[in-house]
């Protein structure tokens, strides 16, 4: 008993590309036949043939399906025991066991990728407990969503959720009860020479300047200590800051600073220079802290000295916010400091000094600070005056970033992004941001991808993730982002708004998954990324474990 | 492709030609042996020579799956290997789950069979379409786990990773206590056939093959399994693994028991596994300490606190399932040092290497298991030749010169684990040791017998015989005798057996424990009963652990007509399955074993009594009990063998 193939054949190897046991072969252009030893009877032949020349085995000719149709297993994880029989019945070997599931350590069966499965049906055939039922893909989808859903609805994670919620609202009230600083602004081409100008204002006779070899080479820093040594301001560079900073880069820094008896600091580079730059600040005044013993909140005690940021990317927004990223060299672990002493007196945004920024580098910058936008705007720690930041912030990027990628020198749209970083930065600084930042910092540091990269990767995963509970703030987003009017569907605004993100990585080449990720560090990178949001980032919806998983799984390529 | 649960094919391999033949096999053979280990006895004791030698040419090493394996049953995924055991020279077979089993009849057969020796090593490459032995001198020298992510690697196709079951160091050693190893560290360990296939030169089986397995009524399968399913859903919180010692001490202190139901097992199993055993089975007197000669005095709660069930959950990062097991006894446990992952220990491991010798380092215990793993040897029968030596230094029969100055002394981690590495290697007195303690004995001489307890040259499990006599019997009495997984007092009371079948014993819900001693003919019948059940469990390729659950709620006889469209009484199956055990007999007396040579060492049976701890006094009749369980399978009392015109009728019109 076995399926075979009559003269109607026409040779066009549909059935032998399709058939997962080889049972189906033959030449192209040629009669196929099919070993009626090896075939099992699962129909995919059936449904490819465009002929119409395959029999089953009662004779009867298999209705075709598009491939579209094809059913697809979805895994009622109530019902599965987790017994294996699926995995091994699968012809295609498309069917694996996951990660265990947290509450009873037992494994469950999942399927990789829907692209192999050939909706043979045989898992839902010998599963024991008929856990397994075929549907049309986005049926299963949905169900899959909707299970993960169900399962999060124990006691304790509910208990979980309620602890995190109370302590951002606690967070929320501190955040308006600080007075967060906000630095003056220089801007436009050129208003670099301005700072020089401002800082001989202050009396400030010697300076050091934090940057990092790349832009010492490209000779960016040239105008800048021109005008300094015209003002009669002596400086020293400090140029040995590394792409992730460490503990030793900020030692370094402070011995230049001692000396040379330097009155103050300025961070000129990208994201790296200026939050080594902080923290130089920081050991300068509280040369009995460590490094370490600052992480966390609040534990810069005395104010460091007058600090200027001059950023050369527009994304990370550190002139603008409290925080300052170190790494740990010894363990390869990151970690932040966040006061608000480290926020700079003035930060000067000038268009000049991003001209030659490579396109790549526009691009995942600009989204990093688009990713800043979004999430603060979608948690829920936000004000008016967050919102109002945010909602710039989206308008510039989203006219702006792509002119800037496509076209280096357009002075106008370089201003803009880097108005709309500071902003972004003005906005997450007191909103937080949200899972898009605690994997993609994962992601950095498992692996070294860059942090906007990563991030644009992931945001519209995330989004898509969080849509429904933050319907309304991305409709409204969208609205200020010029991409939809006021009144329309709220669903479709929000769909919109995520759509256009991914057109933007799109036509800016950005990929949609992160190459070096691998299958087995999936669960350590949803555990730490947890760890890391709960339960600071006031994020509009919690993920648990699994749907983390599922989550960072998407971005396999 | 048939549609009663069997492929109806079984392959033969001549590896010393090189011949691949497929053999079809009439469904009366099936109706007659089911297939599984009945299937296997049927063939083996018409094709083996009976003056061949084990390791020789003319021995077969068959590898079934069982009957019900992949037709939609729960608990169904075990296969067996048999031959002619290099160990105790007569009947050998082991019983293994992992996912091996449907792969054999994914290729499309109910066994494949390998007679011959191959002059090089090679494997067997099996799928669909191709058929064929290939080249293994790479990976020869590999232990099992290298081997198998060697030819994973390079035998995936199309992202489907293949089934295998090879050997690793001791079995190509041809240690008689080495085993086969699927699944990356789960080994059919007993009965020494690594050691079979280490001389046949076959490294490995690879089975890539994708066929159906397909069952008679499939709805009806499902049905019953939903019911099993339901029953190990059943799973309320239980205690600290601690306190499980406590319950151990509860049942010691008792001069009733209980009647143990397999339900409140399967919580502790599926919660921690075997291992759950750990500190309950000591402080209840099952476990042999030190041994043989100690008692659960010797090894008291705070000795196996270190191996406390809790111990083991803690660093297990997934649940392990065999295949179509819904319960998951299993696991992959994270560990220090050489190797940073193992299959979770079983409790046979546990103790055969930890309160067997005194040892309370779960480190070293955890680092054995997957040195031994690694190697395909088995834990026991390493268990106890480790502690047989210990024994033999205490008593200085040996020396440190004997043992390349290794101090042998009781519960010395470094040197138990620089000893069971000599033994892997053969190095040196590793080679004293590593086929067993029966050729230890012969190997050191010096009077050394009495330290060493097996039966018919198998090691027996880590259950105290003198705690149950049940134990006693089927150590002493089976084809393939020293196991533990063939029947017991306790066992019989979780199969629950008499609310299926008719005319068997019934055990009242609670009893006095001096009844289990006294009354031998109940006993013996009991123990016939369970071989014949047991039996009939691997022919159809059931786990132990599923059928402790009771015959009402995992119902093997159902499943069995259900898959094959037969419609026979569980008394006819139990009848077949005596028909099968019997032949397994036959196929000892006829290979020169005198069953009542298999005898279990005296020590073991309380000869001489023990004076402390649970045991303290008892003492089995082993002689009245073998002679009832011969006389039940309407042996012969004296002699235990089955009349000539039983094997007849046995063997006749198939």
């Amino acid at each position: 008993m076995a399926y075979y193939i009559t003269e109607a054949c026409s040779g066009c190897t549909a059935c032998a590309t399709v058939c997962p046991t080889g049972a189906a072969s033959g030449q192209k252009k040629e009669l196929h036949r099919i070993d009626e030893t090896t075939c099992i009877e699962c129909d995919a032949c059936g449904k490819v043939c465009p002929e119409g020349a395959i029999r089953d085995v009662s004779g009867r000719v298999p209705e075709r399906v598009k491939r579209g149709e094809w059913k697809k297993p979805f895994f009622d994880q109530q019902k599965c025991n987790g017994c294996g029989v699926c995995p091994d019945v699968c012809p295609t070997g498309c069917i694996s066991m996951g990660a265990p599931d947290r509450r009873d350590g037992h494994a469950r069966p999942r399927v990789m990728d829907f692209k192999n499965c050939i909706g043979c049906g045989f898992c839902a055939a010998d599963c024991p407990v008929d856990a397994i039922e075929m549907n049309l893909l986005p049926v299963v989808e949905e169900k899959m969503v909707k299970e993960a859903a169900q399962r999060d609805k124990s006691m304790a994670w509910t208990l979980k959720k309620t602890g995190y919620r109370v302590f951002q609202q606690v967070m929320k009230l501190a955040t308006k009860i600080i007075p967060f600083p906000i630095p003056v602004l220089l801007t436009g081409p050129g208003s670099v020479t301005m700072l020089a100008q401002n800082i001989k204002a202050r009396g400030i006779k010697h300076v050091l300047v934090v940057t990092d070899k790349v832009l010492t080479d490209l000779r960016l820093l040239d105008g800048f200590l021109a005008s300094l040594k015209e003002h009669g301001v002596a400086y020293t560079v400090f140029d040995d800051v590394q792409a992730n900073p460490t503990i030793e880069n900020v030692e370094a820094g402070r011995k230049i600073y001692r000396q040379n008896k330097c009155r103050a600091i300025v961070g000129f580079g990208g994201g790296s220079p200026m939050d080594c730059a902080k923290i130089i600040g920081a050991r300068i005044r509280n040369p009995y802290l460590s490094v370490r013993w600052m992480k966390g909140l609040f534990r810069v005690l005395i104010p460091i000295p007058p600090f200027f940021c001059v950023p050369t990317t527009a994304g990370t927004g550190s002139e603008a916010t409290v925080a300052a990223v170190m790494t740990d060299a010894k363990n390869h672990f990151k970690f932040a400091i966040n006061d608000i002493k480290l926020v700079p007196k003035i930060a000067v945004l000038d268009p000049e000094l991003m001209r030659g920024l490579p396109p790549h580098i526009t691009s995942t910058t600009g989204m990093d600070a688009l990713t800043h936008a979004v999430e603060a705007y979608i948690n829920l720690s936000g004000n008016a005056f967050t919102d109002e930041n945010a909602e710039m912030a989206v308008r510039l990027i989203f006219e702006n970033l792509e002119k800037a990628y496509l076209d280096g020198n357009d002075m106008d749209a370089r201003n803009n992004m880097a108005l709309a970083s500071f902003y972004a930065g003005v906005a997450f600084t007191r909103a937080y941001v949200g899972y898009v930042h605690a994997i993609a910092h994962n992601m950095g540091g498992l692996y070294g991808v860059p942090h906007g990269l990563a991030n644009a990767v992931i945001l519209p995963y995330v989004l898509d993730f969080s849509r429904k509970a933050s319907e309304k703030r991305l409709a409204r987003l969208a609205v200020a982002g010029g991409i939809g009017r006021d009144g329309e569907p709220v669903e479709d605004l929000s769909r919109r708004f995520i759509e256009k993100i991914r057109t933007m990585n799109k036509n800016m080449k950005i990929p949609t998954g992160i190459e070096p990720l691998k299958d087995k560090d999936i669960p350590l990178i949803a555990e730490r990324a947890l760890k890391e949001a709960h339960p600071l980032y006031p994020v509009p919806v919690f993920m648990t474990h699994r749907a983390c998983e599922e989550i960072v799984g998407k971005l396999l390529v | 492709m048939k549609k009663n649960g069997y492929m109806g094919k079984i392959l033969n391999v001549d590896l010393t030609t090189g011949d691949i033949r497929e053999e079809e096999l009439p469904d009366r053979v099936y109706e007659k042996y089911l297939g599984g280990m009945g299937l296997g006895a049927f063939l083996l004791y018409g094709r083996i020579p009976a003056d061949a030698d084990p390791l020789g040419p003319e021995n077969i090493l068959g590898f079934l799956p069982g009957l019900l394996t992949g037709t939609g049953s729960l608990f169904t995924g075990r296969w067996m290997v048999v031959g002619k055991s290099p160990l105790t020279g007569g009947w050998g077979d082991a019983n293994c789950g992992g996912n091996f089993s449907p792969a054999i009849k994914r290729c499309g057969y109910d066994g494949i069979f390998f007679t011959g020796i191959s002059e090089k090593p090679v494997y067997l490459y099996l799928d669909d379409e191709v058929k064929e032995l290939r080249d293994a001198s790479d990976i020869w020298g590999m232990d099992a786990v290298e081997t198998e992510e060697f030819l994973e690697r390079k035998e995936e196709r199309g992202g489907k990773m293949p089934k295998i079951a090879c050997i690793g160091p001791a079995g190509e050693s041809l240690s008689l206590i080495s085993g086969i190893s699927t699944d990356k560290g789960r080994i059919a360990a007993r009965s020494g056939l690594g050691a079979v296939m280490g001389a046949k030169r076959l490294k490995a089986v690879v089975l890539a093959g994708k066929q159906r397995i397909m069952a008679h009524n499939p709805r009806e399968m499902k049905r019953i399994s939903r019911i099993c399913n339901n029953w190990v859903r059943f799973q309320p919180p239980f205690v600290s693994g601690p306190l499980t010692a406590f319950f151990g001490a509860v049942m010691r202190l008792l001069p009733v028991a209980l009647t143990m139901d397999g339900l409140l097992y399967k919580i502790m199993l599926k919660k921690w596994g075997t291992v759950s055993m750990n500190q309950m089975s000591p402080e209840m007197g099952d476990s042999p300490i030190k041994n043989w000669k100690g008692s659960s005095r010797d090894w008291g709660f705070f000795k196996s606190y270190s191996s406390n069930p809790d111990v083991f959950s803690k660093c297990e990062t997934v649940k392990y399932h065999c295949y179509s097991c819904p319960l998951g006894c299993g696991g992959i446990c994270t560990t220090q040092g050489k190797y940073d992952k193992t299959h979770k220990p079983e409790y046979e491991t546990v103790l055969a290497l930890g309160g067997f010798c005194m040892n309370s380092d779960v480190d070293t215990i955890f680092y054995l298991n997957e040195l031994l793993n690694r190697a395909g040897m088995d834990t026991i029968s390493a268990g106890h030749a480790v502690a047989f030596a210990m024994e033999c230094y205490e008593e200085g029969l040996i020396t440190r010169e004997d043992t390349d100055g290794l101090e042998l002394t009781w519960g010395n981690s470094q040197a138990i684990a620089a000893l069971v590495e000599k033994m892997v290697k053969r190095q040196g007195f590793g080679h004293v040791l590593a086929d067993g303690v029966k050729k230890a004995v012969e190997r050191i001489g010096r009077g050394s017998e009495k330290f060493a307890v097996h039966a018919g040259g198998q090691e027996p499990g880590m259950h105290d015989s003198r705690n149950d006599p049940g134990y006693a019997l089927h150590y002493s009495v089976e084809p393939t005798p020293g196991r533990h997984t063939l029947g017991s007092h306790m066992y019989y009371e979780m199969y629950q057996l008499w609310k299926v079948v008719k005319g068997i014993p019934k055990i009242p819900p609670m009893y006095w424990k001096s009844s289990k001693y006294n009354d031998t003919d109940k006993q013996a019948r009991i123990g016939a009963v369970n071989s014949r059940y047991m039996t009939l469990i691997n022919c159809v390729g059931a786990c132990m652990f599923g059928v402790f659950l009771g015959a009402r709620r995992i119902r093997i006889f159902d499943w069995i007509n259900a898959a094959t469209g037969w419609e026979w009484t569980p008394e006819q199956y139990m009848e077949k399955a005596a028909d099968i055990h019997t032949l397994k007999q036959a196929f000892n007396i006829r290979h020169g074993i005198d069953p009542r040579q298999s005898k279990l060492s005296g020590r073991a049976l309380g000869r001489p009594l023990q004076h402390e701890g649970a045991n303290k006094g008892r003492a089995i009749d082993i002689e009245a009990l073998m002679k009832g369980y011969w006389e039940d399978f309407g042996w012969d009392g004296d002699t235990g063998r089955p009349p000539e015109e039983r094997i007849q009728t046995i063997t006749a019109n198939v």
